[in-house]
């Protein structure tokens, strides 16, 4: 089933709108391989929808998260208040990995019995999504799904099923993951410990934080920007461009013609495909010209450690 | 909601404190014996003593591939998942000309927990990474996913205590809806320290046997374990001439959006939910012959059980297991789902254990002993961290 995309809301170190994930993603298309400019995320529009008090004791992953779904909501022209039926659907890599850690630091530091009963609570995974919930008055369902790399083509699947269902009419669909230094020096460790061509590409690469959301809707008529779904994975595409993510090798990449590689945008991260489909919609919409000509579909692909593959197929909408 | 119909359960498989297998666990439901202790694998820096019920034997499953070293929690999920595969009668090899996916919830099994090694890197060591290798090894489905070298969707949810039902009714609806012809689903979680910690910080943990429902209750007692069921669409099962054990009639979840950490007062989601899940199984309420309650002997939970199970199901009786099992967190939904159809085809639910005297405040009392129950249907619930409310209505095995 295809999702109508009303709406998409990015928050990333290239900037926070489409446009400037669009000229990131014609830089690296036209110059694969060349440093891109990233700055620190700038959660401050946050201010715009939601109050100061309300967002006293709301951690970064759980900011970024907000703001990338307020942004889809208002790139849809929707307010909070219209929806109804509505689910919540957040994908991630590792979770509030910051909170995580906070707890633990309060563990070692004033020992057990003085730990952080706030870090604990909101470290839990589904406390984001609850919180966008919460913010927004939405009493649909709301899911948290926590994996490597098919985290994103696992939550479009669940989206279509509840869409399929008429369980809701209305998906906000979101990706969020954040850095830490632990997580870097981690990562790096690991990555150097691998041979090159198993690392999957991702050696030297920083791992990096960010959300993407799309506001998703059964009815095709709905679709501003185009289509999204989630599809089995396939052995070859000769039809359109590739976005490849995750743990893919460059041989592996080399399997697919046209693939692309878009991961210094985003940098080493578990959500990485979502940024890849919120690219192939500006794609399908002829906004990454001309660094990638009219192509009214893409396939996004990610791998992860042990070759399982998502896929999501993004489509304009005169690729019905 | 579109209603579906019944979706086939052909296999069941069960680990907890309780019990390594579903019938030695429904044997020691029955008994009500239960022996909760002070965790056994981690020391606690607590000058007072919480018990918690953890899985007494070294469970390790067959399942796991050479080299790898994978979280308890992922062996709880494998060894739970042989048990419903050997119950639906179905070896691995079996898999592979079908559709299979995995849906798996869990809470502490996707938590970077990593205490020790981060207190080394604090203390500016290098530790090894082997619990890092650990945890990218043991994401629950897809680890089962790649033990078994299934081919469709992976999925972990991620839904705190909530999960496992959250995943048993996501996975009925890819069978509903055609996307596969097998699943594999439930839940799974591990005993931590970090959770431990961060349940008695806040203040719900108690220390003494937990008492869900009780006028003295005191708060909950953490677990551990896992909670599988095959799901099968007809034409699978039909193929295999599979007995069908039960099935899942309906799914319903809401979010509160009132607090993180406290349900709705007056129990708004868990209502929503199930109503959601009763429309789904086009049932009534009246068609419930007994409610497997989330009953985690929190003072908070249990008050807003009480007043929805008042509203919707005056009559209907109902259990807290979590007296048996403590709360098992990710897995409990799974786990008290499978009680669920256990306790429906058995014909009767047990006493609930840790309960003997009904609070004035709730007005409702949980089966105190074994209660007789007829019927076709009865619900599953869960809440969980973050207000979510999470239903399963669950029905008989019917014949082939």
């Amino acid at each position: 089933m295809r999702m109508a995309v009303e709406g998409m809301g990015i928050v990333s170190t290239v900037g926070n709108a489409p446009q400037d994930l669009a000229r990131a993603a014609r830089h690296i298309l036209q110059e694969e391989g060349m440093p891109l400019a990233v700055s620190k995320i700038d959660t401050g529009d946050l201010a715009r929808y939601a109050s100061s008090r309300a967002l006293r004791r709301v951690d970064h992953f759980t900011r970024m998260a907000l703001l990338a779904a307020y942004s889809a909501l208002e790139d849809a022209g929707l307010e909070a208040a219209e929806l109804e039926h509505t689910g919540i659907i957040l994908a991630t890599g590792y979770g509030p990995v910051k909170l995580t850690f906070d707890f633990l630091d309060s563990i070692i530091d004033f020992g057990p019995e003085m730990a952080s009963p706030q870090a604990f609570a909101h470290s839990v995974h589904n406390i984001p999504a609850a919180t966008i919930a919460l913010m927004m008055s939405l009493r649909g369902p709301c899911f948290s799904i926590c994996q490597l790399d098919t985290a994103v083509t696992a939550a479009a699947l669940a989206a279509q099923t509840w869409l399929a269902e008429k369980r809701v009419t209305r998906v906000l669909l979101g990706a969020v993951d954040e850095y830490t230094a632990l997580l870097e020096t981690n990562t790096q460790r690991i990555a150097e410990s691998l041979p090159a061509e198993s690392s999957g590409g991702r050696r030297r690469l920083v791992p990096g934080e960010g959300a993407v959301f799309f506001c998703l809707h059964a009815d095709p008529g709905m679709a501003r920007h185009g289509f999204i779904e989630a599809m089995p994975p396939a052995e070859s595409f000769l039809d359109a461009p590739v976005f490849f993510s995750g743990s893919a090798s460059p041989e592996q990449r080399k399997a697919f013609p046209q693939a692309h590689d878009l991961s210094p945008l985003y940098g080493n991260m578990p959500i990485g495909m979502a940024f890849d489909a919120a690219v192939a919609l500006l794609a399908v919409r002829e906004q990454l010209s001309p660094a990638l000509e009219k192509c009214p579909a893409v396939h996004c692909l990610s791998r992860n450690r042990f070759g399982m593959t998502g896929r999501i197929l993004v489509t304009s909408g005169e690729c019905a | 909601m579109l209603h579906s119909g019944p979706v086939s359960v052909t296999g069941m498989g069960c680990v907890c404190a309780a019990g390594t297998n579903l019938q030695d666990t429904l044997r020691a439901l029955e008994t009500g014996q239960r022996n909760p202790l002070p965790p056994s694998r981690f020391k606690s820096e607590h000058s007072r003593i919480f018990p918690v019920f953890e899985v007494a034997e070294h469970i390790r499953s067959t399942h796991e591939k050479p080299g790898a070293d994978l979280s308890m929690t992922v062996h709880f999920a494998l060894y739970a998942m042989e048990e419903a595969l050997l119950q639906a009668g179905l070896a691995v090899s079996d898999l592979h000309s079908h559709r299979v996916g995995v849906c798996i919830g869990t809470s502490v099994g996707a938590s970077l927990n990593l205490l020790d090694f981060y207190r080394a890197i604090r203390a500016g060591q290098t530790p090894e990474l082997e619990p890092v290798h650990r945890y990218l090894d043991s994401n629950p489905a897809v680890a089962l996913a790649h033990a078994l070298g299934a081919s469709g969707p992976v999925q972990t949810v991620v839904n705190a205590c909530s999960s496992g039902a959250d995943a048993i009714g996501l996975a009925a609806s890819w069978i509903a809806q055609g996307i596969c012809d097998i699943v594999i689903a439930g839940g799974a979680d591990e005993m931590s320290e970090v959770t431990y910690n961060g349940f008695i910080r806040l203040m719900i943990a108690d220390q003494s046997p937990c008492r869900p429902f009780d006028t003295s209750r005191g708060g909950l007692n953490l677990g551990e374990g896992a909670g599988i069921v095959i799901l099968e669409t007809a034409a699978c099962r039909a193929q295999r001439n599979a007995p069908e054990l039960a099935t899942v009639l309906g799914f319903g979840t809401a979010a509160d959006a009132h607090h993180l950490t406290a349900p709705h007062p007056q129990g708004l989601g868990l209502k929503l939910a199930i109503s959601e899940a009763l429309n789904a199984a086009g049932l009534t309420s009246a068609d419930i012959s007994f409610i497997n309650a989330h009953g985690t002997g929190t003072a908070n939970n249990d008050t807003v059980e009480a007043i929805v199970l008042n509203e919707l199901f005056p009559q209907t009786p109902f259990i807290s297991t979590k007296g048996m099992t403590g709360h098992t967190l990710g897995a409990a939904g799974a786990i008290e789902a499978i009680f669920t159809m256990a306790h429906l085809t058995a014909g009767g639910i047990p006493a609930s254990a840790g309960f003997s005297e009904e609070d004035p405040l709730l007005n409702a009392s949980p089966a105190h002993a074994f209660t007789p129950v007829q019927g076709q249907a009865a619900i599953s619930q869960s809440l969980a961290f973050g207000g979510n409310n999470s239903v399963l209505v669950v029905g008989k095995g019917r014949a082939i």
